[in-house]
């Protein structure tokens, strides 16, 4: 009977410290679901909130692209409105029909700027479309000598959301415009408060071809204003835009680091007591083998001749 | 007074007692290592006459018997535990095939670290798929984006088909082997009713006792007793009755019951006894725990399995049909199938993804408000899955399959434990002890060679009666 019960001992010995060893190996303590089930409840509920994160982050990461391509987009009709009014309070006084008529053509380069600039792409769509990121957002009505005489808008109203936390979703995507009817404030062209970019630049260029520069300084200039105020205050919700996603980014690293953080805490191994508590039980073992032998191979037997 | 002749006589009987003692200890030293074997031991007696002429006076030694030393209260209670032993062993052993079978469900770290999120299993599938959702989300028109939350759904579908074909695979091995252990059950109630009759032939006239023969019947008995629970009592004419609770089995050598079993056409088996052709449900020992597992926790996994699919479907579909393709078209399912046995990606938006239904209006590609509604209804509970979301509902299911592995591993752990402290108990008392046997031996020898010394000294003395006459 004694071999038996040594033989369990050491067999529970051994099937501990290569359990301990596992542990130690691999760095984990629970590996397997059935090695501790609640623990591995709280940890694959963990795991989804983790990835839930890191793809919240993927999210933003992706919104804050949208961002800047819309902030490079909005810089640089924000260049060609520089330019614009530049032009637009240079006319100022100026009588010659030529002058007059070279600073219409340079407003009609940047009418053509502008248009490539709003129907430009980002990542294989277009920017001021809406959901018809296929379709070039703007069209262009041109006179007989090719010059743009109107825009008209083919996308629609709709902002694509992402969400970037629980139940929380955010749109860095513009509209190009807003006919009335939507949600969304349109860059280009707003109904609502009588915005339209194409038109006023187009009037400002016609009116300097015609030396019209009396109605350049009583209407086009308060037109270009709210033109200017409109795009900066497209400017500044990007920026407050990019600001809120960095905030919800800096969120999302927090909780990333303490799931992760709880995640190890209740599945890796604790080095220092896995490797004590492996000490112990090959000394459990080593001890086990030692006293066992000897019991085993004492007997009356070497005491009789 | 017994003269010299007598006093010669009483020495050869003695030594021929001893002898035996000798011969009783040389057996017990070879079965030191039988754990069936209960230790025997010589009975004597002194041989006692009564002669009213003269004073009373013993004159020798006789052999009574041989007796084993066995407490059989106690083999009843290493049967009964040996029957709780084989029945979570064999529910064990089930749940090692299912958790090497499903190696990657219970995988909770796959690669790496805990905190490197290296999950794998279901949660790991679910987790990918979500993520390649919100791809899609991201990029409604990029059909690589598209093609790859497909290829994550058809993977999750993959997982929850694989999960199915292991149940059912272990429904089928444990089927296998319920007949084996009721085949091998039947075998040894055979040759229980043989053994019986051998030991009723050699102890027929009461002087000699079957001791050898009735270690094996103990081995026997404990061996069936790990496959189905037993009780085992003496009858009056001293025969032995063998029941699995009130139905008799074996009485003395007559084999009464045996197991049959049949399938029916779901393929479930049942079992019942020959004789009383009543049906019935072992609850313990292997065979119980065959059965247990298969009407209990597989058949429990196999529903939740089927539940866990359907909700998917449900789900997932549900919020799908509602949206529209690239080409405009709408109202296809995207998991086709109505069980965990059969769920798979829609085969039609699998070979393209642009009939993913990802936009809530047609002709808009950029439009992903139908792929947030899933992201949303893959979040939101479901009362197709009792009122827990798809994850939920997974954990729920691999953890309770991880703690029934758990469960019976401790449980089987402890009543190891109980059965061991009972044989040992047993060996305590019907074991061989080599140090018990060597003073046997020791005693025998120094008995035998004192007799042989008597023999010897009445040899001399009734040389000297001889030589008187001369």
């Amino acid at each position: 009977m004694y071999p038996q019960g040594l033989l369990s001992q050491l067999g529970k010995l051994t099937d501990r410290q290569q359990k301990l060893q596992q542990q130690v190996a691999t760095g984990v303590r629970v590996q397997s679901v059935s090695d501790d089930p609640a623990a591995a409840r709280k940890m694959m509920g963990w795991q989804q909130d983790l990835t839930s994160v890191e793809q919240y982050r993927k999210n933003l990461v992706s919104q804050q692209d949208l961002a800047k391509a819309n902030h490079n987009l909005v810089g640089s009709l924000n260049t060609i409105m520089t330019r614009v009014n530049e032009l637009a309070f240079k006319s100022n006084g100026i009588e010659s029909k030529e002058t007059l008529g070279y600073y219409s053509e340079e407003i009609n380069g940047l009418i053509e700027r502008a248009a490539d600039t709003v129907n430009s792409r980002f990542n294989g769509e277009y920017l001021l479309s809406g959901s018809v990121t296929q379709t070039p957002p703007f069209e262009f009505e041109r006179d007989e000598k090719g010059k743009i005489i109107g825009a008209t808008f083919r996308g629609n109203q709709f902002v694509r959301q992402t969400e970037i936390a629980e139940g929380r979703s955010v749109s860095a995507q513009w509209v190009g415009a807003n006919d009335g009817t939507g949600d969304q404030p349109g860059l280009m062209t707003d109904a609502e408060l009588d915005i339209d970019f194409f038109r006023d630049l187009v009037t400002l260029r016609d009116q300097l071809a015609a030396g019209n520069t009396e109605a350049i300084h009583e209407q086009t200039l308060e037109k270009l204003g709210q033109l200017e105020d409109h795009l900066l205050h497209f400017t500044n919700a990007n920026g407050a835009m990019q600001t809120r996603l960095e905030t919800s980014e800096t969120l999302l690293r927090d909780q990333e680091e303490a799931l992760s953080g709880m995640l190890s805490r209740e599945g890796d191994a604790d080095m220092a007591e896995t490797i004590v508590r492996l000490n112990e039980i090959q000394y459990a073992y080593q001890a086990a083998l030692q006293s066992g032998a000897k019991i085993m191979g004492s007997s009356l037997m070497n005491y009789l001749r | 007074m017994s003269g010299l002749f007598g006093t010669l006589d009483m020495g050869n009987r003695a030594l021929q007692a001893q002898m035996k003692g000798l011969e009783i200890t040389g057996h017990n030293l070879a079965n030191v290592n039988n754990p069936g074997y209960a230790r025997q031991r010589l009975e004597v007696a002194s041989v006692y006459q009564t002669n009213p002429t003269q004073h009373s006076q013993g004159s020798g030694i006789h052999i009574t018997g041989i007796n084993q030393i066995r407490d059989h209260l106690l083999d009843a209670q290493i049967y009964s535990e040996k029957s709780v032993t084989g029945f979570l062993q064999a529910k064990k052993e089930g749940l090692d095939y299912l958790e090497a079978g499903l190696g990657n469900l219970f995988d909770l770290i796959g690669e790496g670290s805990a905190s490197a999120n290296g999950a794998s299993g279901l949660n790991k599938l679910l987790g990918e798929l979500t993520q390649n959702l919100h791809e899609v989300a991201n990029n409604p028109a990029s059909r690589s984006a598209r093609q790859a939350f497909l290829d994550s759904a058809d993977a999750l579908a993959k997982q929850l088909r694989g999960l199915d074909t292991q149940l059912d695979k272990l429904e089928s091995q444990l089927d296998a082997q319920t007949l084996t252990e009721a085949e091998e059950i039947n075998d040894q109630l055979k040759q229980l009713a043989e053994l019986n009759l051998a030991i009723q032939k050699v102890e027929r006239g009461g002087n000699q006792s079957a001791n050898d023969l009735r270690d094996q019947r103990v081995e026997l008995l404990e061996k069936l007793s790990e496959k189905l629970s037993i009780d085992v009592s003496t009858q009056d004419n001293g025969r032995l009755l063998l029941q699995h609770k009130a139905t008799v089995l074996v009485s003395g050598e007559d084999l009464v019951n045996t197991i049959a079993f049949e399938a029916n056409e779901d393929n479930q088996i049942t079992l019942s006894w020959t004789n009383d052709a009543n049906g019935f449900t072992p609850t313990e020992g292997r065979l119980g725990g065959l059965i247990q597992l298969k009407s209990g926790m597989l058949s429990e996994t196999k529903l939740e399995t089927d539940d866990l699919a359907n909700g998917l479907m449900t789900i997932l579909n549900e919020a799908h049909e509602a949206g529209y393709a690239m080409d405009g078209s709408t109202g296809r399912a995207l998991f086709t199938g109505e069980d965990a046995a059969s769920i798979e990606v829609n085969e039609a938006i699998f070979k393209n993804p642009s009939l993913l239904q990802v936009a809530s209006r047609p002709n808009e590609p950029g439009n992903n408000e139908n792929v947030n509604a899933m992201i949303q209804a893959l979040n939101t509970p479901s009362v197709s899955l009792g009122g827990r979301t798809f994850s939920e509902a997974q954990i729920d299911l691999t953890t309770q399959l991880g703690q029934s592995i758990r469960q019976t591993e401790r449980a089987l752990q402890d009543q190891q434990a109980v059965e061991s402290l009972m044989v040992q108990q047993r060996e305590s008392i019907s074991g061989v002890s080599i140090d018990e046997e060597m003073t046997e031996l020791v005693k025998y020898q120094r008995a035998f060679q004192a007799s042989a010394k008597l023999i010897g000294i009445i040899d001399d003395m009734l040389g000297s009666v001889i030589s008187l006459s001369r």
